[in-house]
């Protein structure tokens, strides 16, 4: 193989190619159309289905012989995880192992490809070529709360093997293709993953790199064409022309996405465009003169971004009637109108004398009218139609030439046929045309580049290596003549994805075990396809298994996107926020879902052990494995071993293996539990930095903490401040308690500081501190001093009251409230003065997230880094300026991993656990230790 | 005359070369050293420079939100002359962010100085970078295409507004690997806990393995997640889990010696081990004296969150790290669209004395010959004026200044206009100036490629030239 970059630099040095097209452009393979070509006859005997005698006779050519078969608890594993992207089950290992019919693995398959697991998996995979994400990308990174529902169309299509050909049409032109059909209206958010800033006032700008990434996406994902390289000029290696870009890009030219849309049969359609265009014609001078006195004050107001930012050719576009505006006008203008809001509700204030009495009576006029505008039809969001009817000019920049929609011009140099389509749509039919000629049976590349990829999906490699880049830049196929069968046999079944896995996984090819030592030698990049390719699990795969091993993995389907830290559920449910990428399948190679990925990089890093090894998330996963062996087998640490060895491999355990588990599990290694490891959840803020605090939860098993063996405890003026985040409030009227020293009795001393609940008499939400003296003269000693400052559920916050009393036992208490999310706006700081309270000191054991001896008023979610000092600290010695300790802090509680539950002043007040089941047995510690290490084996990670 | 790897790929080389794994392939495979932690056949990276050297590692000092060039190091007289007037018809209209392009001029308040033997211009709001300008090569001609934070600053570290490509720091880890297995190649800081403009994306390594990209070290005690113990392990343990780990992996290999990824991850156990023991170190900075943490402004709360940066930069490129990135400002804080004076006044307070401390310390002890220091933000800032007291973006024209790693200190590269709205002599855009960091670290950006969808990528964009004359 030539070094590519000496290729690259003679192209780049020469000019190349006129508008004709050499004999090698056209003879390229990739153009050439796609012939069914006769199956070869080697491979008798061993080859399953047609496939293997493709394979056979490159083996033979090549004087390789395939491995051999891969035996039955591998091929389960293999299948099992490569269609449905989970391990099989020890039950389904067992059925598949007795059955002894001949097509006992073909049940197999079909088991498989009929689960709802298989849609998920293909989903997650077809995710990265369309860059699907779930915000936009840029600085803000706004969340997407419709982009869920593409994902879901993606996962019902694979499951219901939606035909490919109506797969990529309902992507590309749905909503002309069926306007009534919500599914198909969901596919063209295909059209909508672009990357978008919010906030750019170059509008032109971000919409010509719009139309540029829909363009190029749309040449990667279905053609496995390089496109983009001909963006700026003539592709400097294939036939590809700087006009056909644009020619392929003029088919999107007319597109607007559209935050709502009307979901509507033709005639629906129809009936309402008809209505509406006559309620329009009616009004027109009416509607004329309310906007004439409208639109310039609402845009003097506009909120938000604003509009006097943009320069004035947006500006007058944005000014423009939308009756007025063409095609390309309307896209300019209602993109840059996402940037800002128009208040009609405070118009009246904002209009004065005459004009407003003009206004209103124009508004009376139109209000009857009003009541008579077409109803609007249901509505879809997050989508695209078309501008209108007619679709702005397509421009080479620079050159200024126009063009037309059309294909590749080495293929078909003519104009594009484009059937307008029924009017009601207002629609160009442009994308519809481009869906028709990308879906023709006879288009060289659609078939190819699908077959090429689900090849690659189960062989490792496609048969051309390069999946999104059929040109000279990719290596040509290894079995060009396979390609083709395989491209024909999907179009001549129906465009059938699952036929096509199965026809896949049923070869011999397929089912050949991964050694081959004769092969390995001959052809050690396996071209030639005589064993399998070990491969490594996916980061889906990786976090997936996880949860599955100890029985965590929440199989529900579908609805909005999760945060991976707050669901168990399959990763292909996460919420995929561009710039916040999930930690574990961040380091198992997912992309930034920014362009399109044909395939992902597998790395091996450090980064990966530690994070295996180390992090609390993956600790948790072999807590769970650990906990659901030994909840198997209580008392036996061999079939524990047994166990978890099928599970993690899908083989049985050898003696040696069992041999090496009782050694690690022997009683001997038992660990010595001291109390600052009984505790098992920590949990992380969503703080902009990386702050770990105590789940705490009413329902355990982490209730509350409390210092069992109190040192010297508060007296006096006194701080007390913690980091916080709230899941929830009580519905009746108990607190929510943060730090406390009290027993909740009214006549016993104490404080707790603490937010109210649903039916508080100080409002819902409100920080509060109770203070109960002693009792003096009558006055029953409790008082409540509320803050007014009210933290948002699931927001991280640093809270803090600071005590302070005078000589007569009066004060003020100074609260603090900082949203952590924000760490640089100023903090909300109220004072309160109250009455005489001063002789509140307890010998009540200071409580995190709850109150001695109850079980009501406990928390709801993250307690962090709580410090209790023995003065009325500053400001500037708060915990978030000056984190450091000094001779008045009573305890300081960070919930670090390194000292869990330590108290880091010098004081030892040591937390323990309440709620929490008794003490961790040891064994199951160790047992915890044993199952993170098969977790982290190559066993386990790589598939056979 | 082939700089890519002379054989088919990385497996086949490994077994024909004979038995199982040489040691240059492991440390290339486990710490990012060039392009061989994937099995892609992507990797034509280079095995030695194009060409020789004068810088080994970066440290870059990215001043996150645009700083004013015509406050700095670019007087502009024009500007006193027209203050309070509208940009003379003559010139050019740039789009700008907040469109204050008809706004009055804004004159700047600045003293103005001729520092050092090279009498370089720097106002008196960089007091202490001005006694270092005889290393430092200042760049007045410097343009961009981002008019956004988010464009600008992706810009800056990828070559292009738009997400998706690997950062300059990716490509020179991909490019020329780490010099130490044991640490990370490619290192991100802040100076605070703000997360800068685009967060990762930043350091990202785009469309490359995951391996080149930055690593962000996290504030407090343990910077580089995951390298502690989780509770409940005593290393007791931990040694016993990876001695057990070890044997079922070497039994698992036995009969596949030949894929080398398997042994790759047995031996990533060892180097997470290495890297558990050497990173602390690494960054401890009680290990260093008092005069060299003063020399960075420790002991001063405006001075010592960046120079604690600074210092850890200088103590990882010392190990061996080979791109280090600090954000000063992170979250836009040099953004000044109004009240230029407060906001430039402090993060010049804040940043002036570590850069210079962090020049004078590489000077002292010899590294600042191949260390390419770099200062400058996004873009710089507009003559008009925004709200009254502040400045707009400005992506035409802004300076940023390099210094050490063979570039010729005491000079003033290109110009800008009168107003110092454009660049107009001798300009450099983003690429140029990426080209000019590759050229002195011995790459020829257009022939550094990694093979994206089978396309050969190059850190330019097939754009940009070395401004060659900087080492002269």
């Amino acid at each position: 193989m030539k070094p590519h970059w000496v290729i690259l630099f003679c192209f780049l040095t020469t000019p190349i190619f006129a508008a004709d097209f050499s004999k090698q452009d056209r003879a390229w393979w990739a153009y050439q159309p796609v012939v069914q070509p006769a199956v070869p006859k080697v491979g008798d005997g061993w080859a399953l289905n047609d496939i293997d005698h493709f394979i056979a006779r490159q083996l033979a050519t090549q004087k390789l012989t395939p491995a051999h078969p891969a035996n039955r608890r591998t091929l389960i594993r293999r299948v099992s995880l490569d269609l449905i992207g989970l391990p099989p089950t020890p039950t389904e290992v067992a059925v598949f192992l007795r059955d002894s019919s001949p097509d006992a693995y073909e049940k197999l398959v079909d088991r498989l490809l009929a689960s709802p697991r298989y849609g998920e998996r293909q989903a997650s995979l077809w995710l990265d070529l369309v860059r699907y994400a779930d915000s936009d990308g840029y600085r803000a990174d706004h969340f997407r709360p419709e982009a869920w529902r593409y994902r879901d169309y993606v996962i019902k299509s694979f499951n219901a093997d939606k035909p490919y050909d109506r797969f990529v049409r309902e992507q590309l032109a749905g909503d002309e293709i069926a306007p009534g059909n919500r599914d198909a209206l969901t596919a063209t958010m295909f059209l909508r993953h672009w990357i978008y800033e919010h906030n750019q006032r170059d509008v032109e700008t971000q919409w010509a790199e719009i139309l540029a990434d829909v363009t190029n996406v749309t040449a990667d994902v279905f053609l496995g064409l390089g496109m983009q390289c001909a963006r700026c000029h003539d592709h400097k290696f294939d036939p590809i022309l700087q006009k056909d870009y644009y020619r392929m890009q003029a088919f999107f030219a007319p597109m607007l996405p559209r935050a709502s849309m009307p979901v509507g049969t033709v005639a629906e359609r129809t009936t309402h465009f008809e209505a509406t265009k006559k309620w329009l014609k009616e009004t027109d001078d009416l509607r004329r003169k309310v906007r004439a006195i409208e639109h310039p004050v609402l845009l003097e107001h506009a909120t938000r971004e604003g509009f006097d930012k943009f320069i004035d050719k947006i500006k007058a576009m944005i000014q423009k009637r939308p009756e007025d505006r063409t095609s390309y006008e309307r896209q300019i203008a209602e993109m840059a109108s996402r940037q800002f809001d128009l208040e009609q509700s405070k118009l009246s204030d904002h209009l004065k004398g005459a004009t407003k009495g003009e206004w209103e009576k124009l508004r009376a006029v139109l209000k009857p009218l009003d009541a008579k505008k077409p109803k609007p039809l249901p509505q879809i969001k997050f989508v695209v139609s078309d501008a209108g009817p007619i679709a702005p000019v397509t421009r080479i920049p620079k050159k200024d030439t126009v063009v037309q929609p059309g294909f590749l011009t080495l293929l078909d140099p003519s104009r594009a046929r484009i059937s307008p389509p029924p009017i009601g749509l207002q629609s160009t039919g442009r994308r519809t045309a481009l869906a028709n000629w990308i879906t023709r049976k006879d288009n060289p590349f659609t078939a190819r580049v699908l077959v090429n990829r689900l090849w690659q999906q189960h062989f490792g490699r496609g048969l051309a290596t390069n999946t999104s880049d059929f040109g000279k830049l990719g290596t040509p196929p290894t079995h060009p003549e396979l390609l083709d069968w395989l491209a024909t046999r999907l179009v001549s079944d129906g465009w059938s994805i699952k036929k096509l896995h199965r026809l896949l996984v049923t070869s011999a090819t397929y089912r050949q075990s991964s050694t081959n030592s004769g092969a390995e030698q001959i052809d050690p990049t396996n071209t030639w396809f005589g064993r399998a390719s070990v491969q490594r699990m996916n980061a889906e795969q990786v976090r997936d298994s996880l949860l599955f091993m100890g029985d965590q993995l929440d199989l529900k389907e579908g609805g909005p996107s999760l945060d991976t830290a707050k669901s168990n559920r399959r990763s292909v449910y996460r919420k995929v926020m561009r710039n916040k990428p999930d930690e574990v399948m961040h380091a198992f190679d997912t992309p930034d879902h920014i362009s399109h990925i044909p395939q992902r990089s597998v790395t091996t890093t450090p980064i990966q052990s530690l994070l295996l090894m180390n992090s609390d998330w993956t600790r948790q996963r072999s807590l769970g494995f650990a906990r659901r062996l030994a909840k198997l087998y209580p008392t036996d640490p061999a079939a524990q071993i047994r166990a978890a060895h099928e599970l993690t491999t899908g083989q049985s355990a050898t003696d040696s293996q069992i041999a090496l588990g009782l050694a690690f599990l022997a009683p001997a290694n038992r660990p010595v539990i001291s109390q600052k490891q009984v505790a098992t959840e920590v949990g992380e803020l969503k703080t902009t930095k990386h702050t770990t605090a105590a789940v705490l939860s009413p329902k355990g098993p982490q209730r509350s903490l409390e210092v069992s063996n109190p040192g010297p405890l508060p007296e006096g003026d006194f701080t007390a401040e913690a980091f916080i985040q709230l899941n929830s409030l009580f519905a009746g009227a108990s607190v929510r308690t943060i730090v406390s020293q009290w027993n909740s009795s009214k006549s016993s001393p104490g404080w707790s500081l603490g937010i109210t609940s649903a039916k508080s008499a100080y409002q819902p939400r409100n920080l509060i501190l109770q203070l109960i003296g002693i009792p003096q003269r009558g006055d029953h000693g409790y008082e409540v001093i509320a803050s007014n400052l009210r933290p948002e559920l699931n927001k991280p916050y640093y809270v803090a009251v600071i005590l302070k009393f005078d000589d007569t036992g009066a004060g003020k208490a100074t609260f603090i409230l900082q949203d952590l999310t924000k760490p640089d706006a100023p903090p909300k700081i109220t004072t309160k003065a109250y009455a005489k309270n001063k002789h509140y000191a307890t010998k009540q054991k200071p409580t995190i997230g709850g109150r001695a001896q109850t079980q009501h008023h406990s928390w709801d979610g993250l307690i962090g880094n709580v410090r209790l000092t023995n003065r009325a600290l500053s400001l500037e010695e708060s915990l978030i300026q000056k984190p450091a300790a000094d001779s008045d802090t009573l305890a300081h509680w960070q919930f670090t991993k390194a000292d869990f539950y330590g108290d880091s002043s010098a004081n030892n007040n040591t937390l323990q656990v309440v709620g929490a089941p008794a003490q961790m047995d040891p064994q199951l510690i160790l047992l915890t230790g044993y199952c993170q290490v098969l977790l982290n084996s190559n066993a386990f990670l790589y598939i056979d | 005359m082939s700089k890519s790897y002379p054989t088919n790929t990385r497996r086949d080389f490994l077994l024909r070369g004979g038995a199982g794994f040489g040691a240059l392939a492991l440390t290339g495979m486990l710490s990012g050293d060039t392009a061989f932690a994937t099995d892609r056949g992507n990797h034509d990276s280079i095995k030695q420079p194009h060409f020789t050297p004068t810088a080994k590692r970066v440290i870059f000092l990215f001043m996150e939100g645009g700083p004013s060039h015509m406050d700095l190091f670019d007087p502009k007289p024009l500007i006193q002359k027209l203050a309070g007037q509208r940009m003379p018809e003559s010139f050019k209209r740039p789009i700008t962010a907040m469109g204050e392009t008809e706004s009055p001029i804004l004159p700047s308040q600045r003293q103005w100085k001729q520092h050092g033997k090279s009498g370089l211009w720097v106002s008196d709001w960089l007091p202490h970078t001005a006694k270092c300008v005889d290393d430092i090569a200042v760049i007045r001609s410097c343009w961009t295409n981002g008019i956004n934070h988010s464009g600008g600053v992706c810009q800056m570290n990828s070559g292009q507004p738009l997400g998706g490509r690997p950062s300059l720091g990716s490509w020179v880890n991909y490019g020329l690997g780490t010099e130490n297995s044991n640490l990370p190649g490619f290192v991100v800081m802040t100076d605070t806990s703000a997360t800068p403009t685009n967060g990762p994306r930043n350091w990202s390594a785009g469309f490359m393995p995951a391996v080149h990209q930055g690593v962000r070290l996290d504030h407090g005690v343990s910077p580089i997640k995951h390298l502690g113990l989780p509770e409940g392990v005593s290393q007791e343990m931990r040694n016993k889990q990876l001695e057990l780990l070890r044997q079922l992996n070497e039994k698992h290999l036995q009969n596949r010696k030949s894929n080398t990824e398997l042994e790759a991850r047995i031996r990533s156990y060892e180097l997470a081990y290495n890297m558990q023991a050497a990173a602390p170190e690494a960054v401890d900075l009680t290990r260093e004296t008092e005069a060299t943490k003063k020399l960075y402004g420790f002991g001063n709360k405006d001075t010592e969150p960046f120079g604690r940066c600074c210092l850890l930069a200088r103590r990882l490129v010392e190990r061996g790290t080979r791109f280090v990135q600090i954000y000063h400002g992170a979250g836009s804080k040099w953004d000044s669209h109004s009240k230029m004076e407060a906001n430039h006044s402090r993060q010049c307070r804040q940043s002036d004395l570590p850069t210079a401390g962090l020049l004078k310390d590489l000077k002292a002890r010899g590294l600042l010959n191949d260390t390419l220091v770099i200062w400058g933000g996004e873009f710089g800032r507009t003559p008009m004026s925004e709200k009254g007291d502040g400045r707009d973006h400005n992506p035409t024209g802004f300076t940023m200044w390099m210094a050490g790693g063979g570039v010729k200190g005491g000079q003033v590269i290109g110009a800008t206009d009168e107003l110092g709205l454009w660049a107009v002599k001798d300009r450099l855009h983003v690429h140029d100036l990426h080209a000019t960091i590759l050229h002195l670290m011995g790459i020829d950006n257009l022939d550094l490629i990694y093979r994206y969808k089978g396309r050969p990528e190059n850190p330019t964009i097939n754009e940009g030239e070395a401004y060659r004359k900087i080492t002269r």
